[in-house]
């Protein structure tokens, strides 16, 4: 254990951990980027290192690009990935209200909480996670991913029908390429290029920003809101220890739920900030407030993606299999460094696994630390009029988005999502339900069509008998007859 | 009519034709081997909740009152349709002369345009708009070609670049 320590702690290893958590939190925080990219790119780096410097380079890349998706978020109202996509939902909003730095500061320190939590709990429990995990099949991935979809779908907007419309709608737009299962091409309508389907930074890189750069070119040009009014002079976190007065259970429950649905592979990035948001709203005595600015909604999504790390980290190290796209070369890596994860990793190469500890918990250190002193730099970014500042998005975001698959089709999809986006905006539509629908659709019909396989026909038998999933699909159920019923009674005390 | 019922019943109308058109479409996806459930078994789900939730749109659409349609007709929100397509159609021509023309070149153009399309009168300078296109358009090129290298079509400039 001690070896694996200090193999960490060493000069170079260090300043290559800071370096690696700058640039990942870059490649994050800039909209058109991605932490993927970033690990894509530092990769052959990595190959002529050490093994225990790769792995802590890597780790530093991707600690920095999860967690500097909060920027762009915050700020922009880009998700910088689709981990930050709830917190868009009242980061943004704060920002706009004047207060970017309280919503950074909440972000990053709930970030902190929230990833330190996890690697704790990874470093004492993660053999014990990964067998429960494995207790998961189609059925419990089918009803988790539907879980979140319809969650977020119900409680995100007043309308439950253009919600669930649009999530229906992100779900069909997913179904666009290669079927996952059968492999036959759908709805390409003979477009080459749409054998692959749509990428996901494309679709969120269209309904976010270029969908905000045509409803913000409408209206005429007028000086009253071309800057945001911010509070510049902030101290310390940017926020009081009294904004986070009651958020203690927020904090445990959201990381609990960041943990436990991070450690599903494919799943849990998208779903567990979409999930922790909408329980916090839905148990909040103000639910009102969430979508306005509002510290609980910051909280829960930044503490679960964060969590998230840890989760995706326990099947990645004890059974070698990556929850996403970061984590896939995170394997890479792995395995470029004659490391091969699994249940024998803990009993061959207990120091390299208490290396890879270490360089998690100092690199969210390192990553709260950059973040809060460039915080007062970023917020900076709002002074800049939105006339001069969203044109320069697009022009990162068209580079960005080009430069990772050199196809040019991506960029047009980012232009038809943008249009797509703007109407759905428009109409007041809300556009993440679409957007979870799209990034969940793949994995949801896979784990939908093998339930089928398996249960031979008893689709519902299969699913009643099986403890996870009923608990999942009866707290949708329980949860929409809740929103229901309360807007009903809500609708009711208004007319009279 | 008023707004919000005339908004229900087109959404109501243009989901119920895009969801028979779907599952039409559905039909016509082969499906391979004796697997069950196939290729064309999400598109069929998918076509006919999206048929169940363009009838809950008709059902708005008759459920709304018209004392309530009429309020809702007194804020109209509307949508400069002008200023909407010029700034889809200067996108539209940025991603179109992205490769033959080049990342620079299109990049100038396109910012050059987009600011001048929402700059305030009060505020409107063509010189600002102009050097801040082009050093943007250089920035981001250089970031991109010599510090990621990762490069960019470089179009009518690809002798220089």
């Amino acid at each position: 254990m001690v070896d694996g320590i200090l193999a960490i702690l060493t000069v170079p290893c260090l300043l290559l951990m800071l370096f690696g958590t700058m640039v990942g939190i870059v490649f994050g925080a800039v909209p058109g980027l991605s932490a993927t990219m970033a690990l894509a790119l530092c990769l052959p780096i990595s190959y002529k290192l050490p093994s225990t410097l790769s792995i802590a380079f890597l780790i530093a890349l991707y600690i920095g690009g999860i967690s500097g998706g909060l920027i762009s978020a915050i700020l922009l109202n880009i998700p910088g990935t689709p981990s930050s996509v709830a917190t868009t939902f009242d980061g943004s909003p704060m920002a706009k209200n004047g207060q970017a730095g309280k919503a950074l500061g909440i972000a990053m320190f709930s970030s902190l909480i929230g990833t330190l939590v996890s690697v704790v709990i990874l470093m004492f429990l993660a053999p014990v996670i990964a067998r429960a995990a494995l207790k998961f099949g189609p059925y419990e991935y089918f009803s988790v991913c539907f879980f979140a979809l319809v969650l977020l779908s119900v409680l995100i907007s007043e309308s439950a029908a253009k919600g669930l419309t649009a999530a229906v709608l992100g779900l069909i737009v997913s179904m666009v390429g290669v079927a996952p299962v059968g492999s036959a091409i759908r709805f390409t309508f003979g477009v080459k290029a749409l054998n692959l389907g749509f990428q996901n930074l494309p679709v969120m890189v269209g309904m976010f920003a270029v969908a905000d750069i045509l409803a913000n070119s409408c209206p005429r040009p007028s000086l009253d809101n071309a800057e945001i009014i911010q509070d510049y002079k902030f101290r310390g976190l940017g926020f009081k220890f009294s904004d986070l007065a009651g958020q203690a259970f927020n904090y445990i429950r959201s990381i609990v739920i960041g943990i436990s649905i991070g450690v599903l592979p494919g799943v849990g990035g998208a779903t567990s900030n979409v999930i922790a948001y909408s329980v916090a709203k839905q148990t909040s005595k103000k639910p009102e407030k969430f979508g306005t600015g509002c510290v609980d909604g910051i909280v829960a999504s930044e503490a679960s993606n964060n969590a998230c790390i840890g989760g995706a980290m326990i099947p990645l190290l004890t059974l070698g299999i990556p929850g996403d796209g970061p984590t896939a070369i995170l394997l890479g890596g792995l395995t470029i460094a004659g490391i091969s994860p699994g249940p024998l990793l803990f009993q061959n190469n207990a120091s390299f696994v208490y290396s890879v500890y270490t360089a998690l918990i100092l690199c969210t250190i390192m990553m709260f630390v950059l973040e809060l002193f460039g915080m007062r730099l970023f917020i900076r970014i709002l002074k800049v009029p939105k006339y001069y500042l969203y044109p320069i998005i697009m022009a990162l975001c068209t580079a960005g988005i080009f430069a990772s698959n050199n196809q040019i089709f991506d960029v047009w999809s980012v232009v038809i999502f943008g249009v797509i986006g703007f109407l759905m905006k428009r109409y007041r539509f809300p556009t993440s339900p679409f957007i979870l629908g799209f990034l969940l659709g793949g994995i949801m019909e896979t784990y939908l069509i093998r339930s089928l396989q398996y249960s031979k026909g008893d689709v519902i038998g299969a699913f009643a008998v099986r403890p996870i999933s009923m608990f999942f699909l009866s707290a949708t159920v329980i949860a929409v007859a809740f929103v229901t019923v309360s807007r009903i009674r809500k609708a009711r005390r208004q007319k009279t | 009519m008023s707004s919000k019922k005339k908004e229900s019943l087109v959404i109501a109308l243009l989901l119920l034709v895009f969801s028979v058109i779907l599952f039409f479409s559905a039909t016509r996806i082969p499906v391979s081997g004796a697997l069950g459930a196939g290729a064309d078994f999400l598109p069929k789900v998918g076509s006919v909740l999206l048929f169940c939730c363009a009838c809950s749109f008709l059902v708005q659409f008759v459920r709304t009152p018209k004392e309530e349609g009429e309020a809702a007709a007194k804020a109209p929100d509307r949508t400069p349709a002008v200023r909407f397509f010029l700034a889809l159609g200067l996108l539209a021509l940025y991603v179109a002369g992205l490769q033959k023309i080049g990342f620079i070149l299109m990049t100038i153009f396109y910012v050059f345009c987009q600011s001048l399309l929402m700059v305030p009168k009060e505020k409107r300078s063509c010189l600002v708009s102009a050097v801040l296109a082009v050093v943007v358009a250089l920035l981001v090129n250089g970031i991109f070609a010599f510090v990621l290298k990762l490069r960019l079509p470089a179009g009518l400039l690809s002798g220089l670049l």
